[in-house]
């Protein structure tokens, strides 16, 4: 935990809109049922909704971006003075394998390695959790614990703000006086209640289904559970869950005239792992349907002893075949099959 | 910062045909590209696209390397089009290849199919470079016929080689076949090694590979002294991309080159 200071609802809103000349702010904004990042304006600042759940976007298309040339690059892309708002727990715990994956080991991802240095990441607390929301089956709270340079808490009538970087504390300081540090602990007392509320509306959402990770060995034993099949059969490969998954990273390189593209790919379309001559481990819908789950549950989490799931439920809502996560593991879980290799 | 996605331009200064599929590419780079036997190349033809190729030529040939393509595709069709003179896009060299090292002082049994010559050819003339380091060298080879045989001229030259021990097989022979008929794993029952001492390097179609394992299983080999070279879809090369998961390994970053025992958990290695 950084510096905690305090903060009214008015003055945040005056510091944020001082911020915009300066600053391209991203931030959740009501759009019908659901709430999306749009850059902030004068003209969207009154339907931002910082506390409420995840926006539908992932964090990833801030750092990875959906389809971008990758060769002869003149100049690389920069964010500085870019921030998103009310990033959530579920999306900075994403940066946990992102990091891993893109800035270790031999080579580092030189576009996501940039943007990661630069864009300013400002959370803030999960306060209305969804019905598709199950951070708390993977271990995790709905409130920023790390990855954020800044997090909002919202109390009554303004923020408990955590100053977690340098990179933030430079943000707030042209507007330095409007944030008074915490020194009545019981405005603390008050954050800590409404964190535990969230993380029993969260629960509360997912008892019935009687999972928690790990699920490593259990899926092991589970591979040859017919559950795969049943689970699948909806599925119709649009791959929705891993474009929208803030943790799904694979991609395709494409050749266009002299240049190379890279583009967001899923495990769940059809060619996926094929090889020159049509060899394909996983021809079957089942197959890759488990293997994403084996990928996210099994393998990143034996190499990194993490899981590569937040729990943001965001596959949950987007899937056009109403398949859910929690059920699928829930429906493993109770297949008495043993079926370990 | 250096942008690995960017490939360097290489000259096609020969094409070798080796079969009515298979055909040698000997390539001269702008800069060299030094290698350890067994790493794979990303290999491609600009505008169309590009995909992994373990060299078949010894990384001691500085002055160019040679990569052995069959037709399976559009890109090594595409390959197969090219003349003298083309020019090819090359990145890497990526991944781990054959532990050299830890082969000194034992019998080294090779067991290659078709194509799957390609990284053994690379393998057994780094071996050659040290011969007096290995015990014994021997290469099983299989093809489907006499004409799908690789590297024809270089096998006459291996044979009379007294350093080797080379068994070849068919599975469809014509009369001029005078040696082995039959799947290559005909050959391993032939070759009596020293399973103390050991290690067997399998190459060839997934099919071929996984017979050629379970019969070396069976013959006495230990699953960690079998090396086996995976054929997966590495696209990127760099470990980030996720086409060549096997598990939990990347072929791209801890293979091409895994034991059986490594791998042997999973249930898609074969496919």
């Amino acid at each position: 935990m950084g510096q905690l200071y305090y903060i009214s609802t008015l003055e945040w809103n005056e510091f944020l809109k001082s911020s915009l000349p300066e600053w391209s702010l991203y931030a959740p904004v009501r759009q019908d049922k659901n709430l999306a990042f749009e850059r902030l304006s004068e003209n969207n600042f009154n339907s931002v909704e910082l506390d409420s759940y995840r926006a539908t976007q992932p964090l990833k298309s801030f750092l990875f971006f959906f389809y971008e040339q990758i060769t002869n690059i003149k100049k690389y892309p920069n964010m500085r003075g870019s921030a998103v708002l009310g990033l959530k727990a579920c999306d900075l715990n994403s940066l946990q394998l992102y990091d891993k994956t893109f800035l270790e080991g031999e080579f580092a991802e030189p576009f996501y390695k940039r943007r990661r240095q630069d864009l300013l990441l400002i959370s803030s607390d999960c306060q209305k959790p969804i019905e598709s929301c199950f951070c708390t089956v993977l271990g995790a709270n709905p409130y920023p614990e790390e990855y954020f340079d800044i997090n909002i808490s919202r109390i009554s009538a303004g923020y408990i703000v955590d100053i977690n970087s340098e990179a933030g504390e430079e943000f707030i300081k042209s507007k330095k006086d409007f944030f008074k540090k915490v020194v009545d602990r019981s405005i603390l007392m008050k954050r800590e209640a409404k964190r535990r509320a969230a993380v029993e509306t969260v629960e509360g959402f997912n008892s019935h289904f009687d999972i928690k990770a790990p699920f490593l060995n259990m899926l092991r034993q589970k591979l040859m559970s017919k559950v795969w099949n049943e689970q699948s059969k909806t599925c119709v490969t649009c791959g929705a869950c891993t474009q929208i998954c803030p943790t799904c990273y694979c991609f395709l390189i494409e050749d266009v005239k002299s240049d190379k593209f890279r583009y967001w790919d899923s495990c769940q379309y059809t060619g996926f792992a094929r090889v020159a001559g049509n060899a394909n481990p996983r021809k079957k819908v089942y197959e890759r349907l488990r293997h994403r789950y084996l990928h996210k549950f099994d393998y990143i989490h034996e190499s990194f002893g993490f899981d590569g799931c937040t729990g943001c439920g965001r596959c949950i809502q987007a899937c056009q075949g109403k398949i859910d996560m929690r059920k699928v593991l829930s429906e493993l879980k109770k297949d008495p099959v043993n079926s370990n290799a | 910062m250096l942008n690995p996605y960017e490939s360097q331009d290489a000259k096609v200064e020969d094409i070798i045909t080796e079969t009515s599929n298979i055909k040698t590419f000997a390539l001269k780079l702008n800069e060299k590209m030094s290698f350890l036997t067994g790493q794979f190349v990303e290999l491609g033809i600009k505008g169309l696209s590009e995909a992994p190729f373990t060299p078949s030529s010894s990384p001691y040939e500085t002055d160019r390397m040679e990569v052995t393509i069959m037709k399976a595709g559009c890109l090594t069709e595409k390959f197969h089009d090219l003349k003298k003179s083309s020019t090819v896009t090359i990145r890497g060299p990526y991944g781990k290849g054959y532990p050299i090292e830890q082969m000194y002082g034992k019998e080294v049994l090779i067991t290659g199919g078709g194509v799957g010559m390609a990284p053994l050819r690379s393998f057994l003339l780094t071996l050659l470079e040290q011969r007096d380091k290995f015990k014994r060298i021997i290469l099983c080879y299989g093809s489907k016929s006499p004409q799908d045989i690789v590297y024809k001229d270089q096998f006459a030259d291996w044979m009379k080689n007294p350093a080797l021990e080379i068994y070849r097989s068919v599975d469809k022979a014509d009369s001029s076949w005078n040696e082995t008929k039959g799947v290559v794993t005909v050959l391993l029952d032939k070759v009596k090694v020293n399973l103390k001492n050991s290690v067997a390097v399998v190459c060839g179609p997934p099919i071929m590979m996984k017979f050629a394992t379970m019969k070396l299983i069976n013959l006495g080999h230990k699953d960690e002294n079998i090396y086996l070279s995976m054929e997966k879809n590495m696209s990127c090369g760099l470990g980030k991309c996720g086409h060549c998961g096997i598990g939990k390994y990347y072929v791209c970053q801890d293979g091409p080159v895994f034991t059986y025992d490594q791998i042997k958990n999973n249930q898609e290695i074969w496919d």
